[in-house]
């Protein structure tokens, strides 16, 4: 163990010995563009398949995502606004039992997991969407938001549903293992359960080193040129030193077993989140007044598309891409995570997990863009995180210092959970042993140089194309099993109705 | 608990560091207008190369967020350099397509 | 007249010497003796990915300890002839032991207290403190 760790820094030396020669030719970071754009963009384009609809290119796959909230959202009758208090009820401890004292509680299974999916996302990629997509694209992030809670109820219930229990007591869920047992178990297609598993532990992998990690390590990067001078920054061009530092952490982590930066890194996420979330807060208090104008702005822009042939549409893509790249419902991720806490009733995890998308998106995402629109930052070219940074700098001037602290470890704590769920699918691949999963661990480090190389274009591309993969088989075994998830929501109000699960407070 | 009220007072102190009248946003510039003309004309050029622009289309898959950023910069750079006026949402709309029709209309003329 | 006397215990020093108070007025009173470990814990506390996922075996693991851990003094006290009953649980001390002794009638709180007194106690407030302030049932403080 201790010995690979020591051979992953060697290597990592290695490579950053090797800029000599390129530093005459352009630098590092755009050789790496150079070798890692003509691999990506193959994948980038038959992932994100377009028709030219109404003036745009139209990709299929955010349709792919959106039709899953929206069926989800129709079959459970509108669980997510008929469930909401429920889960409410459930976060605040109202049907935990005395025995469950000890265990993972609702409010730390959520917490927990908000950890994982609030970051970069919330932050950058709403400056991504509303930069692009104009202000309207927030009306189209919401609307995705208020449908992905469908979607991720019904994952959640089924990750907890089909999970799988080692003899150890450690627990391995997730969409590999719903697409395996519920598609044999319940569909009697267990051939084509295997088969969607196996796709969809492939993309998984390619997310968690896309989504999980090249965006993260990217937009961190592109904060911390950002307050340490711009383009006279040292850092400039030395996205590969950057890169190389966040892997020497993460791989201390994911490889040389140091769990504890880890730890100390996840336990900062609530305050950074904090910090994040009052921040903005005090920029929409102050400016109360406008924010009726902002709101204008959105409907305006959700419906005219500023004026622009094809604006409505590709305020659409925007707001939808973005709302499911910040809360990942019908991608699967959340399963793998949610699949971990125990719990008497697999239903009760869904309701807590319906909760995410709309904290992610419907609560940080609308912060962020109603910021960006008050500041008048979108006048600007910026783009990414450099555009919520300057719009939260027009007001408090201080804040991009705070925000690059927080974005770093955001994008570590991102990175964290998401090595876990690829080294989750690639064990259920190759299967477990120390050298396999350190290989996986050390193929995720490089990535992160990768990624904080390249600039934000390609990166994004690949990122959302190897997280939305994942959605292609995730949500096929989602329709195939939305009975079995009826049939046990179905038990579950019948046991509130007739008493067994009683309201303890 | 406690460190969020640490927090929560860390920023009301700062607060009141950033005078009253300062939480109005200010208006901020764009990145790009420091530029010098030859410059901007340098990144329109590169964007279109990128974009395979040609003759009213191009040859990348526009349903790419990062080519709709491209095409973005390339309509921020248009703006500065006078050719393009309106929402820069990087889509190929007439407008676009007219204002990079004309910039390289000039551009062949001069050069 | 008191029939159970409830004991908080961790093992410390003064919760020792509250067992022994306990058990001693105990057996004047002919009562029982009913000693509580609590394991602190709070549902509301952050928790990263990791914990989350070996909580389960951990708390397997804790509840054990804890039961390995006071055995062997009840068990001692049992053959002394003392009438004693023990149980672990997790949670807030001082609203289990309220719990406890509001489902056992006629009980009694005994809870030791630390010598020093230190600022912090001041702030954050003692076991002691807030047991006297919410107990359903009279409390004692042993020194």
């Amino acid at each position: 163990m201790y010995s690979f760790f020591k051979r992953f820094l060697g290597a990592m030396a290695l490579l950053g010995l090797s800029t000599q020669s390129y530093a005459e030719s352009g630098g590092l970071d755009e050789a790496i563009s150079r070798i890692f754009e003509p691999i990506a963009n193959p994948i980038v384009n038959v992932i994100f398949y377009s028709v030219p609809i109404g003036g745009v290119q139209f990709p299929l796959i955010v349709g792919w995502l959106v039709i899953c909230g929206l069926v989800a959202t129709i079959f459970f009758r509108f669980i997510q606004f008929r469930g909401f208090k429920h889960a409410i009820d459930l976060v605040r401890g109202r049907y935990s039992k005395p025995g469950d004292a000890g265990e993972v509680s609702h409010f730390q299974a959520l917490t927990t997991a908000l950890s994982g999916t609030v970051g970069l996302g919330n932050i950058a990629g709403v400056a991504v969407a509303v930069s692009i997509g104009g202000a309207g694209a927030t009306f189209w992030m919401i609307l995705a938001g208020l449908l992905g809670m469908a979607s991720k109820f019904t994952e959640c219930i089924l990750g907890q549903k089909y999970r799988n229990e080692l003899p150890g007591g450690k627990v391995s869920g997730g969409p590999m293992y719903y697409l395996e047992r519920g598609l044999r178990e319940e569909r009697n297609m267990g051939g084509l359960g295997k088969v969607f598993a196996v796709i969809f532990a492939i993309c998984c992998i390619g997310g968690a080193l896309g989504g999980g990690n090249m965006f993260q390590a990217n937009q961190a990067y592109s904060q911390i040129v950002n307050v340490t001078g711009g383009d006279e920054s040292f850092w400039v061009g030395k996205g590969w030193l950057f890169g190389l530092l966040m892997a020497i952490v993460v791989g201390s982590v994911i490889i040389g077993g140091i769990k504890s930066i880890g730890r100390v890194t996840e336990k900062l996420i609530p305050t950074m989140a904090g910090l994040y979330f009052i921040a903005g807060m005090i920029i929409i208090v102050v400016n109360i007044d406008m924010v009726g104008w902002a709101f204008g702005e959105i409907f305006r822009g959700a419906f005219t598309g500023e004026g622009v042939v094809g604006g409505v549409l590709g305020a659409l893509i925007q707001g939808f891409r973005r709302a499911a790249f910040s809360n990942e419902a019908g991608i699967g991720s959340a399963a793998i995570a949610h699949s971990a806490a125990r719990t008497s009733e697999p239903v009760s995890e869904g309701f807590v997990a319906l909760l995410e998308p709309f904290i992610d998106t419907v609560v940080i995402c609308t912060m962020t863009a109603l910021v960006i629109i008050i500041s008048g930052a979108l006048l600007t070219d910026l783009t990414g995180v450099e555009l919520t940074s300057a719009a939260y700098a027009t007001v408090l001037p201080w804040f991009p210092i705070v925000l690059a602290v927080a974005v770093v470890l955001f994008a570590l704590s991102t990175m964290f959970a998401w090595s876990y769920y690829g080294l989750k699918s690639w064990t259920y691949l190759v299967g477990e042993g120390k050298a396999k999963e350190n290989a996986y661990n050390f193929v995720f480090c490089l990535f992160i140089i990768i990624g904080a190389s390249m600039s934000l274009g390609p990166v994004i591309d690949f990122s959302d194309s190897m997280l939305f993969a994942m959605a292609i088989p995730n949500i096929i075994g989602i329709y195939l099993l939305l009975p079995v998830v009826k049939r046990e929501l179905n038990k579950y109000w019948a046991k509130i109705e007739s008493g067994e699960i009683q309201k303890v407070k | 608990m406690m460190r969020y009220c640490l927090s929560l007072l860390l920023i009301i102190v700062m607060l009141i560091g950033t005078a009253c009248d300062s939480m109005r946003p200010e208006p901020i510039e764009s990145a790009l207008s420091h530029l010098t003309t030859e410059e901007l004309e340098a990144k329109a050029d590169r964007m279109i190369q990128r974009l395979e622009y040609s003759s009213g289309e191009v040859g990348v898959n526009l349903g790419r967020v990062g080519m709709r950023m491209d095409l973005r910069t390339l309509q921020s750079a248009l703006e500065q350099l006078g050719y393009f006026e309106g929402p820069r949402l990087g889509i190929l709309d007439p407008v676009t397509v007219d204002a990079i029709d004309r910039y390289l209309e000039y551009h062949k003329k001069t050069n | 007249m008191v029939k159970t006397f409830i004991v908080g215990f961790d093992g410390t020093d003064a919760c020792q010497r509250a067992l022994d108070f306990a058990v001693s007025c105990a057996k004047h009173q002919s009562a029982a003796v009913h000693l509580v470990h609590v394991l602190e814990w709070s549902p509301y506390k952050f928790m990263s990915s990791e914990e989350m996922r070996e909580r389960h075996e951990r708390k397997k693991h804790e509840v054990a300890s804890a039961e390995k851990f006071i055995e062997p003094i009840v068990e001692k006290l049992r053959n002394a002839g003392v009438d004693i009953t023990s149980e672990v649980q997790y949670g807030n001390t001082t609203e289990i032991l309220c719990g406890i002794a509001k489902e056992k009638l006629d009980s009694q709180i005994f809870v030791g207290r630390k010598g020093s007194s230190k600022l912090s106690k001041l702030l954050v407030g003692s076991v002691g403190m807030s047991l006297i302030q919410s107990s359903p049932v009279p409390v004692t403080l042993v020194p």
